[in-house]
């Protein structure tokens, strides 16, 4: 069995039937222009690859960009439906402040949510700013562990320097009790995410993202920068594994993972033990 | 003559699936009203195809597999790429090679209401881009 961690919850059809702004902001704002599925293919999906469970992750760009991809509201409803497979994460901005720090209390303790999802160049915030310190503070005493998005973002509505993976060594030693996975492994900056991972036993990293083509493609390409003996030895208990579904199938990414040249019992790691470690009690 | 156009819904469970859609298709086509002319299966993607085959479940099972023998995935093709239509990397192009084998539809007579099917014949919508939930037309043409 396995457990996807980056799974976007924009293209839902019970969402986007009863908010077309969703869609359209889906679409506009977040780039993903495939169409909306049912819950039940989410969770077809999983079936067909044996994934117990997965993570949904929204996106608040509200002061950003005027939207919510969904609400946090909308990720525990989706989590209701969910036959207890499904795990909501939090999204707040920082930039707002005490609002930010209300809404991350208000998600964990109303709404059940596990975790923190961030994503600083959609967001447009600065990850190592003040205001994105107390949400960490925060998070680290409510235990939520934190994914946040590093590397390439097609959309270009604001900076990719917010995205760099090097920013989260300063915040993972000032935290050291605040588990933080760099999604995507800061593709294409693999090599400075992996060594902020090996120098802080904090940090994770996830599989998510097919910017090199494929997912094999993309694993092809990864593997030969860092070598799967690298993964093996060092980066075993700390590689998770995650689809970035809809953006991709959560089948094709999974495929290409547990195919990865790994030994056994690190791939069972990859695919299952590290997500448990990441997320905790869920 | 008339026309009378209507829309299924169908979920595939895997990746790569034959699903029997004989019996949909009869109720849509019944539902219609419409008794003697020509029906036209059609399906709405480009990853999926439409076929007519015997209802085997281990034939089911060597199309499937013969669909992904034929046509590899991991092969070098130009259409794996950022694909800014779709907002994200394209990498199905073995999905709609396969489907364009297949064809996107079948048209079968249609005689006093019923489908002139051979005692072997079903309907096959073949996803080849699983699991989703796809859309099919039905169109009567005919009285």
């Amino acid at each position: 069995m396995a457990i996807d961690i980056h799974v976007h919850a924009v293209l839902v059809k019970e969402l986007t039937d009863n908010r077309p702004d969703l869609l359209r902001d889906a679409r506009e704002l977040f780039d993903l222009r495939t169409s909306p599925q049912p819950l039940s293919t989410l969770l077809g999906e999983m079936d067909e690859c044996g994934i117990e469970r997965c993570v949904l992750l929204p996106i608040n760009c509200e002061r950003a960009l005027g939207s919510k991809m969904p609400s946090n509201g909308e990720i525990s409803e989706l989590v209701s439906r969910g036959e207890r497979r499904l795990v909501g994460f939090s999204s707040v901005d920082p930039s707002m402040g005490k609002d930010a720090l209300t809404d991350l209390r208000q998600s964990h303790d109303a709404l059940g949510l596990k975790g923190l999802k961030l994503n600083p160049a959609l967001q447009n915030f600065d990850p190592g700013g003040v205001e994105a310190l107390e949400i960490y503070r925060e998070a680290e005493k409510l235990e939520m562990p934190i994914l946040v998005h590093t590397g390439l973002t097609f959309s270009n509505k604001f900076s990719i320097k917010f995205n760099h993976p090097l920013i989260y060594d300063d915040i993972a030693r000032k935290h050291s009790k605040l588990k933080i996975c760099l999604a995507h492994m800061g593709w294409p900056w693999v090599l400075d995410a992996v060594s902020v991972t090996v120098r802080n036993p904090n940090v994770y990293l996830d599989t998510a993202g097919t910017f090199a083509g494929t997912p094999t493609e993309t694993l092809r390409q990864i593997t030969s920068i860092v070598s799967t003996r690298v993964i093996e030895n060092t980066l075993g208990d700390r590689l998770i594994f995650g689809s970035d579904y809809p953006r991709i199938e959560m089948n094709k990414m999974f495929n290409a993972v547990s195919s990865l040249p790994l030994r056994r019992d690190v791939l069972d790691a990859i695919m299952r033990d590290n997500a448990i470690a990441f997320l905790g009690e869920c | 003559m008339k026309f009378k156009t209507e829309k299924l819904s169908v979920k595939s469970s895997r990746s790569t699936e034959l699903i029997r859609i004989t019996e949909e298709v009869c109720k849509t086509v019944q539902s219609t009203g419409m008794k003697n002319g020509i029906v036209n299966v059609f399906t709405l993607h480009t990853t999926t195809g439409i076929t007519i085959n015997e209802d085997d479940t281990k034939l089911e099972e060597d199309i499937a597999r013969f669909m992904v023998k034929l046509v590899p995935e991991d092969e070098s093709y130009a259409h794996h790429r950022y694909f800014r239509k779709d907002g994200r990397m394209a990498v199905n192009a073995y999905s709609h090679i396969r489907a364009s084998l297949l064809g996107a539809n079948v048209t079968i007579p249609l005689q006093d209401g019923v489908l002139v099917l051979g005692s072997r014949q079903n309907i096959y919508l073949v996803d080849l881009d699983g699991p989703q939930t796809r859309g099919l037309v039905v169109q009567v043409v005919g009285e």
